[in-house]
């Protein structure tokens, strides 16, 4: 099989590159196993919420230029903070083409709220998800809170008690259907994508509107679980139509139902743009030759190898498989490509869970250009996305979806300029 | 310790739970504080000579073995493989440690390498099994009274009476022993204070069932077809019928890996002196799984702040604590899938939920 490209992994990297090339015109094959991490995300893309000295940023735009000064090796200060500005001004159309519509731009960080009631600071959240501009702050004093009897993913007294701080008063109520009691012979049922499928179907859209308007009183704003818009995009708005307040969503605990549809939307887009999406396929290996990578090789297409003139490794952190640890070692898996790591494994962690571990910073090492290395050699047509780039801390500096994105359309412009050349 | 010249009267005691300061009265008090009955003892101003001996143990993901596996060969590091509950443990290393850190004290990449070599030679599928935790505790070894360089040590039951050792009345200490034998030195302690009571009663924990074995359970547990009834059955005996599972929500399960169900998480909290997580982790074994609490620990956390039995904001800081303390054990083994599980909890309460307790 022979592309211009070939991805390996389909998670929001390696989409957004697919995407990316083929909206150039640049014919591309995505090799994934499947979920990704954007399976348990927020329903927010955050972009730069900490310099790596612990400053909060309001402004990722103009803390880009700081944080290259601070620490070299971070991803966006490979990219240069030009093109981190330039790019992360793209992505809200970029994610818009797709289907994706999001609120925010990279010159001001929002605060969206978590399933804890906690405001935390985003770059781009999704449409339909209760946000803010200022933290702390919402134009609302009563809050009707809707759970779904016997989901346990949704916590609205954790809500009410973070609100009860800012002065919000909330009141709490659970929504029941017929349909949860039969599932609920499988104890393992109610989680937020089972609801999802009953939440959504029109019948119950009725009943939920219903029950909802009855318990509204002296309230101005609704908030849901978000447990819709997964078979169907248009069942909140069916809901806004019935209910006389503004309704909107807040993220669960994964799966995440925002999150499923982010990477459905994505790989649709693919798609639709000509791409090939090889779904639950795994590389095992490639050819290396002369600091080329000329082929690799997955379980599902045995001896029939993927030959292209560039591939992009967007295979994710741990938690993805795109590295692993050993007791004594952090690798790349597929092409043993360099990483980088401490080799004393007392250095990986600290002891407080909440503290700030290197282990998270760790990944595979790159060159100025984004290209893998193998024993410290150059593979020039293997450029490297994502969660599993060394020099980065994607929980303490807020900025995961960040360097998956602007990494991953930088390589496609990189790979773009290669055929122009 | 209240004293009255040549006799303890009792104790001033802090409740952990009120944080009220309270004085218990009578006529014996008996010191059963493990490594920390020698500062107890040291409060009546007796000498309690003890060698805290720091043990860490490896946890492994299931049972790996279904009897226990002891290596013949003088007592030595990780000679013995013990199946329990739904996991399997080797152990044990054994490392003196001082006396001012009982409260403080790590397990080392050294230890968890030892425990590793040498349990692979009891047991070579150690080696590709799921490591789920590591976990290190301080034995209360008791040094001869007759032997003041201290290195003539007792590994077994140490039961004093104050007042023939040291001639204070009132006071006798039960120390030393294992978990294997804790029910004896009840006994030995009992029949000790009855007899400075003058009470000639017989001690009746060697017959007396524990609460939730009071009846054969055998026969249920291998009829029950529910996974989830089976496993509550396993954890709490017959006392798992007085879970109620009518309604809807109370068959929902807290937690996958262990198989808790709502009603068994307010069963718990409602009947068995639940004031904490851990406290709820040691009755139900939630967070107890392979994934050492990723998702169960907040929705137990959930559950506690429902129905007005925890205040939201303790419970909040109830699921830092737990996930804080979840963490202490997996760091010594996070490479492999833990370090996967650990980089994704990570992601859950932090990034997601935005919890971040950074301790000062």
């Amino acid at each position: 099989m022979k592309y211009d490209t070939v991805i390996i992994g389909g998670g929001l990297s390696g989409l957004a590159c697919g995407i990316s090339l083929e909206e150039k015109g640049i014919k591309c094959a995505i090799i994934s196993l499947g979920q990704s991490a954007i399976h348990f995300s927020s329903g927010s893309f955050d972009l730069l919420n900490m310099l790596p000295d612990g400053t909060p940023v309001t402004s990722p735009s103009e803390s880009f230029a700081e944080l290259e000064k601070m620490k070299p090796e971070h991803p966006y200060s490979i990219l240069g903070h030009e093109n981190c500005i330039r790019l992360s001004e793209t992505a809200p159309d970029f994610l818009s083409r797709a289907g994706l519509k999001v609120t925010g731009n990279n010159r001001a960080n929002h605060y969206r709220m978590t399933p804890m009631g906690k405001m935390k600071s985003t770059w781009l959240s999704i449409e339909n998800y209760l946000t803010s501009d200022k933290m702390g702050s919402l134009e609302w004093k009563n809050i009707a809170i809707f759970n779904i009897e016997g989901f346990l993913d949704f916590y609205p007294e954790f809500i009410k008690h973070e609100f009860a701080k800012k002065g919000i008063k909330c009141t709490c109520h659970e929504l029941s259907l017929p349909e949860f009691q039969e599932r609920r012979n499988n104890p393992s049922e109610m989680r937020s994508v089972n609801i999802a499928r009953i939440f959504d179907k029109d019948e119950n859209i009725e009943t939920i509107a219903g029950e909802i308007c009855r318990n509204i009183s002296g309230c101005e704003a609704v908030l849901l679980p978000a447990v819709t818009g997964l078979s169907s995009h248009d069942a909140l708005d069916k809901i806004r139509k019935k209910v006389p307040l503004p309704v909107y969503l807040v993220p669960t605990l994964p799966p995440s139902i925002p999150g499923i549809h982010a990477q459905q939307a994505l790989q649709k887009r693919f798609r639709e743009l000509g791409g090939d999406y090889y779904l639950g396929d795994t590389v095992v290996s490639g050819k290396l030759q002369d600091g080329r990578l000329l082929e690799v090789r997955t379980v599902n297409h045995g001896e029939v190898p993927f030959i292209a003139g560039n591939f992009v490794m967007s295979t994710g952190s741990f938690f993805s498989k795109g590295i692993i640890a050993s007791p004594d070692r952090i690798y790349e898996p597929v092409l043993g490509i360099d990483t980088v790591y401490d080799k004393n494994r007392s250095e990986w962690y600290d002891k407080d869970f909440f503290a700030e571990h290197k282990y998270q910073s760790y990944g595979i090492r790159t060159d100025r250009e984004l290209h893998a290395m193998k024993d410290g050699g150059i593979i020039s047509n293997l450029y490297v996305t994502g969660a599993g780039l060394y020099g980065f801390n994607p929980i303490k500096e807020g900025c995961g979806a960040g360097v998956s994105i602007l990494t991953a359309l930088r390589t496609a412009e990189m790979i773009s300029k290669n055929y122009e050349l | 310790m209240l004293r009255e010249q040549d006799r303890i009267t009792g104790v001033k005691a802090i409740d952990h739970i009120t944080g009220e300061e309270k004085e218990y009265h009578a006529e014996i008090v008996i010191n059963a504080g493990g490594i920390w009955g020698h500062g107890i003892a040291a409060k009546a101003g007796i000498e309690v000579k003890m060698l805290p001996a720091k043990g860490s143990l490896l946890i492994f993901g299931h049972r790996v073995n279904n009897i226990v596996l002891n290596r013949c060969r003088k007592p030595s590091d990780a000679d013995i493989l013990v199946p329990g509950d739904t996991i399997s443990l080797i152990g044990t290393t054994s490392d003196k440690i001082p006396y001012d850190r009982i409260d403080n004290f790590e397990i080392n990449p050294e230890e968890v390498d030892i425990l590793l070599r040498e349990g692979e030679k009891l047991a070579p599928k150690l080696a590709y099994t799921r490591i789920l935790r590591a976990y290190a505790g301080v034995r209360p070894l008791v040094a001869s009274d007759n032997d003041p360089t201290g290195r003539t040590v007792s590994r077994g039951i140490v039961l004093l009476d104050h007042a023939e050792r040291d001639g204070m009345n009132g006071f006798i200490i039960i120390t030393g022993g294992k978990l294997m034998t804790y029910r004896l030195m009840a006994e030995w302690a009992t029949d000790l204070a009855c007899k400075k009571l003058g009470m000639d009663r017989k001690c009746k924990t060697a017959s007396l069932p524990l609460p939730g074995s009071e009846d054969n359970m055998e026969d249920e547990i291998r009829n029950e077809k529910s996974a989830r009834k089976k496993s509550a059955i396993l954890r709490h005996g017959n006392m798992a019928r007085m879970i109620n599972e009518g309604n809807v929500t109370e068959k929902s399960l807290v937690c996958e890996c262990e198989e808790v169900s709502v009603g068994e998480i307010n069963y718990a909290l409602d009947n068995l002196d639940v004031n904490s997580l851990v406290d709820l982790r040691r009755r139900t074994r939630v967070g107890m799984g392979t994934c050492q609490g990723e998702l169960c620990a907040c929705r137990a956390a959930g559950l506690m702040s429902r129905n007005d039995r925890m205040c939201a904001g303790k419970a909040k800081a109830e699921l830092s604590a737990f996930l804080r303390e979840r963490w202490k054990g997996m760091a010594p083994i996070a490479w492999g899938d833990t370090l996967r599980e650990s980089e994704y909890t990570s992601w859950i309460y932090e990034s997601v939920c935005g919890i971040n307790e950074k301790k000062n």
